[in-house]
C-alpha cells in the first residue's frame, strides 16, 4: 500500500512537472509568435511611419524624397526585424517599434499642421 | 539580455527563417543566376541567331522611320495612334476598326518579315527564368512573395553575420569529409566569401520594385488610385509626378496629327540632338489627350553604372512643333538607376556578367548548404521541436530540400529539353515549355516525398546530370548543332551555354555519386 502511494506521488509529481514544462513551452511559443509578428507587421508599420515622415519635412516637390526614403526603407525594415528578435522580451520589441511609429507619425502630423 | 542570449535568439531567427524562406530563395537564386545570361539562353533556344538589336545611325533611323510609316496600311492624312520601335524594325498602329496591327520589317529594304523579331523556334527563352526570378510565374501575388522572401534573405544575412563569431578565421576554414562540421564550414565559406555580393544583390533587388514593396510613402504623399498594379505599370500619380519633375508636361499634340508632319519632326529632332531616333509614339495620355513622343537613342558604352542619358522630344501644339524635354534625373532616381544596373549586371560587359553568374552559384551553394545543414544537424540529435510529429516534419523538410535544390536544377534542365523536343508547330509553344518546367518541378516534389532521401538525392541529381550532359547530343539530333559547330562558326554564346551546361552536368554527376554514398 505504501509502495503504491509512493508510486502515485511520484507520478503526480512528474505529471505536474510535465504540465509546468508544457506551460513553459507554450509561453515560449507565444513569445516567439509575437516576435515574428513584431518583425513583419510591426516592422512594416514602423518603417512606413518613417518613410512617410521624411518627405513630409520637405516643402514643394517631394518626388526625390519619397523615392529616397522608400529606397532606405528596406534597411529600416531589416533593422526592425533584427530588433524584434534581439530585444530582451517580445513586449519590449513591440514597445520599441511603437515608439518609432509614434515619432514618425508625430513628425508627419506636425509638418502637416505647420504648413 | 546578455550578448550570449541575443546571439542565441538571432541564431534561431537565422536557422528557422533561413529554413522557411530558403526553399523559395533557392528557386529565386537558381533562376536569377541563369537570368544573367537570359539573352544567351533565348539565342540557344530559338535555335537561330537572334537578330541583335544594334544601335542605328541617325540616317539609318530616319530611313527605318520612313519604312515604318510606309508599312501602315492606313494612308489618310491624319496619323492613327502608333508605336514604332526602330532598332528591330517594329511598327504597330491602331487600324480603322480600332484593333492594334503590327508588322516587323527589314531595316534595309522595308519589306515585311513574316518571322517576327527573331527567326527560329517559338520559345519562352531566357524570359522564363527572369519571370520565375521576380514573380515565380504567379503575377502580382508572386512579386509580393518574392519581395518578402528577399527581405527575409536580408534579415538572414544580417543575423548570420551577428551570430558568426569568427568571421575572419572562417574565411580560411574548410574541413572536408567531417560530416556536420563540413556542411557548416561549406555554408560559412560560401556565405562569407560572397557576403558583399549577397547583401548587394538582395538590397538592389528590393529597390527595383520599391513602388510595390515599399509603397507607404507613395501612398501617403501621392495616393495610389490604381493600386499596386498601376505602380508596377508606371501609370500612377507618383510615376507621372516623377516624369514631369523638371518640366511641366506641356500642351498635347493637338486633336489630330497630320501623318506628313511626323517625318519632318523626327528630322528636326535628329539635327537638334545629333542622335538617332529609337522610338516614336503617338498615344493618348491619362487625360485622353494625344501626345507625340520622340525618344532618341542615348550613347551607352556599358562602362558606367548610370544608364544612358535620355533625350526625349515631344511634338506639341497645333500645328505640331518640336519641344525638347529636359529630363535630368534627381539624386534618388540616379541612385535607383545605379542599383538596377548593379543588380542586373548592366555594366562592365562580359566580365561583370561572369562574376555575377559565379557569385550567383555561390549564393545557391550558400542556401543549399544552409538547408542541408539543418537536416544533417537534426539527424545527429533531434531537436524534438514538433513533439510527436517531429520525425514526420523532418521528413517533409528533407523532401522540400530535395525538390528545391536538386528538383529546381532538374526542372531547369528539363526546360531546355522541352524546347528541343516539343513539336515546332504546336500552339502556345512558349507556354508549353514553361509548363514543362513546372510539371517536372512538381514531379520532383512528389518523388522526394515518396522516396527515402538517400535515394531521392542521387536519383534527381543523376537525372539532372544525364539531361545536362546529353544536351549537346539532343541539340545535334534535333537542330543539327553542337558546341563544336558553334565554336567553328564563332557563336560563342551558344558554345558557352552548352559547355557550361556540360560542366554543370559533371558537377551534378559528382553530387549524385556523393549523395548516393551518404549514410541514411
Amino acid at each position: 500500500m505504501a509502495i503504491r502511494a509512493m508510486c502515485w506521488c511520484r507520478c503526480a509529481a512528474s505529471s505536474d512537472r510535465l504540465a509546468a514544462v508544457k506551460t513553459g513551452r507554450n509561453l515560449v511559443v507565444a513569445a516567439t509568435l509575437s516576435r515574428i509578428a513584431a518583425a513583419i507587421v510591426g516592422g512594416f508599420v514602423a518603417t512606413a511611419a518613417i518613410v512617410i515622415a521624411i518627405p513630409a519635412l520637405v516643402a514643394g516637390n517631394k518626388v526625390q524624397w519619397v523615392m529616397g526614403a522608400s529606397l532606405v526603407g528596406f534597411a529600416l525594415w531589416t533593422a526592425a526585424a533584427i530588433w524584434s528578435f534581439a530585444a530582451a522580451t517580445a513586449t519590449r520589441a513591440w514597445v520599441g517599434l511603437a515608439l518609432v511609429t509614434v515619432v514618425g507619425a508625430a513628425i508627419t502630423f506636425v509638418a502637416g499642421v505647420s504648413r | 539580455m546578455s550578448g550570449g542570449s541575443v546571439r542565441q535568439a538571432l541564431s534561431s531567427l537565422h536557422v528557422w527563417g533561413g529554413l522557411v524562406f530558403g526553399w523559395l530563395l533557392m528557386v529565386i537564386f537558381v533562376a536569377g543566376t541563369i537570368s544573367v545570361f537570359a539573352g544567351t539562353v533565348t539565342e540557344w533556344m530559338t535555335g537561330a541567331p537572334v537578330k541583335a538589336e544594334r544601335a542605328l545611325t541617325p540616317e539609318e533611323s530616319l530611313r527605318a522611320l520612313d519604312h515604318a510609316i510606309a508599312r501602315m496600311d492606313q494612308t489618310g492624312p491624319i496619323a492613327p495612334e502608333f508605336n514604332f520601335y526602330l532598332p528591330i524594325g517594329y511598327a504597330g498602329w491602331k487600324a480603322k476598326g480600332g484593333e492594334w496591327k503590327e508588322v516587323y520589317y527589314d531595316l534595309a529594304t522595308g519589306k515585311p518579315r513574316s518571322d517576327g523579331p527573331a527567326t527560329g523556334r517559338t520559345t519562352a527563352g531566357g524570359g522564363h527564368f527572369v519571370a520565375l526570378h521576380f514573380s515565380l510565374h504567379a503575377g502580382m501575388a508572386g512579386i509580393l512573395l518574392v519581395g518578402f522572401v528577399t527581405l527575409m534573405m536580408l534579415v538572414a544575412l544580417v543575423s548570420g553575420v551577428i551570430i558568426h563569431k569568427r568571421i575572419f578565421k572562417d574565411f580560411f576554414t574548410l574541413r572536408l569529409g567531417k560530416g556536420q562540421r563540413s556542411w557548416l564550414d561549406g555554408h560559412n565559406v560560401a556565405s562569407v566569401l560572397t557576403l558583399p555580393f549577397q547583401l548587394m544583390i538582395a538590397y538592389t533587388g528590393l529597390t527595383i520594385f520599391f513602388t510595390v514593396w515599399m509603397p507607404a510613402s507613395i501612398w501617403y504623399h501621392y495616393g495610389m488610385p490604381g493600386g499596386l498594379e498601376a505602380e508596377l505599370e508606371g501609370k500612377s500619380p507618383f510615376v507621372s509626378a516623377s516624369q514631369s519633375e523638371n518640366q511641366p508636361p506641356g500642351e498635347p499634340a493637338g486633336a489630330a496629327v497630320p501623318l506628313a508632319a511626323v517625318m519632318p519632326l523626327a528630322r528636326e529632332a535628329v539635327s537638334q540632338s545629333g542622335l538617332a531616333v529609337e522610338q516614336i509614339v503617338l498615344t493618348p495620355d491619362a487625360a485622353g489627350k494625344l501626345r507625340l513622343w520622340i525618344i532618341m537613342h542615348g550613347d551607352h558604352d556599358h562602362a558606367t553604372l548610370l544608364p544612358a542619358p535620355e533625350t526625349v522630344f515631344q511634338g506639341v501644339g497645333s500645328p505640331v512643333r518640336l519641344r525638347r524635354e529636359d529630363r535630368t534625373p534627381g539624386t534618388a532616381t540616379k541612385t535607383a538607376d545605379v542599383m538596377y544596373s548593379l543588380h542586373a549586371a548592366h555594366f562592365g560587359g562580359a566580365a561583370a556578367q561572369w562574376l555575377w553568374f559565379l557569385s550567383g552559384i555561390a549564393g545557391c551553394a550558400m542556401i543549399a548548404t544552409g538547408l542541408v545543414l539543418f537536416t544533417v544537424k537534426r539527424k545527429q540529435r533531434s531537436g524534438h521541436e514538433f513533439g510527436v510529429a517531429t520525425s514526420r516534419v523532418y521528413r517533409v523538410i528533407e523532401a522540400l530540400n530535395v525538390a528545391t535544390i536538386a528538383g529546381t536544377m532538374l526542372a531547369s534542365a528539363a526546360y531546355f529539353w522541352g524546347n528541343r523536343l516539343l513539336p515546332l508547330t504546336m500552339a502556345n509553344r512558349a507556354n508549353a515549355e514553361v509548363i514543362c518546367f513546372l510539371l517536372v518541378w512538381a514531379l520532383t516534389l512528389i518523388h522526394a516525398l515518396l522516396r527515402p532521401p538517400r535515394r531521392a538525392w542521387p536519383e534527381q541529381f543523376g537525372l539532372a546530370a544525364i539531361l545536362c550532359l546529353g544536351l549537346p547530343l539532343l541539340n545535334l539530333a534535333t537542330v543539327g548543332d553542337w558546341f563544336g559547330a558553334y565554336a567553328r562558326r564563332g557563336e560563342w554564346g551558344n558554345f558557352g551555354l552548352e559547355t557550361v551546361a556540360f560542366a554543370i552536368g559533371l558537377c551534378f554527376a559528382f553530387l549524385a555519386g556523393r549523395t548516393g554514398r551518404m549514410r541514411a
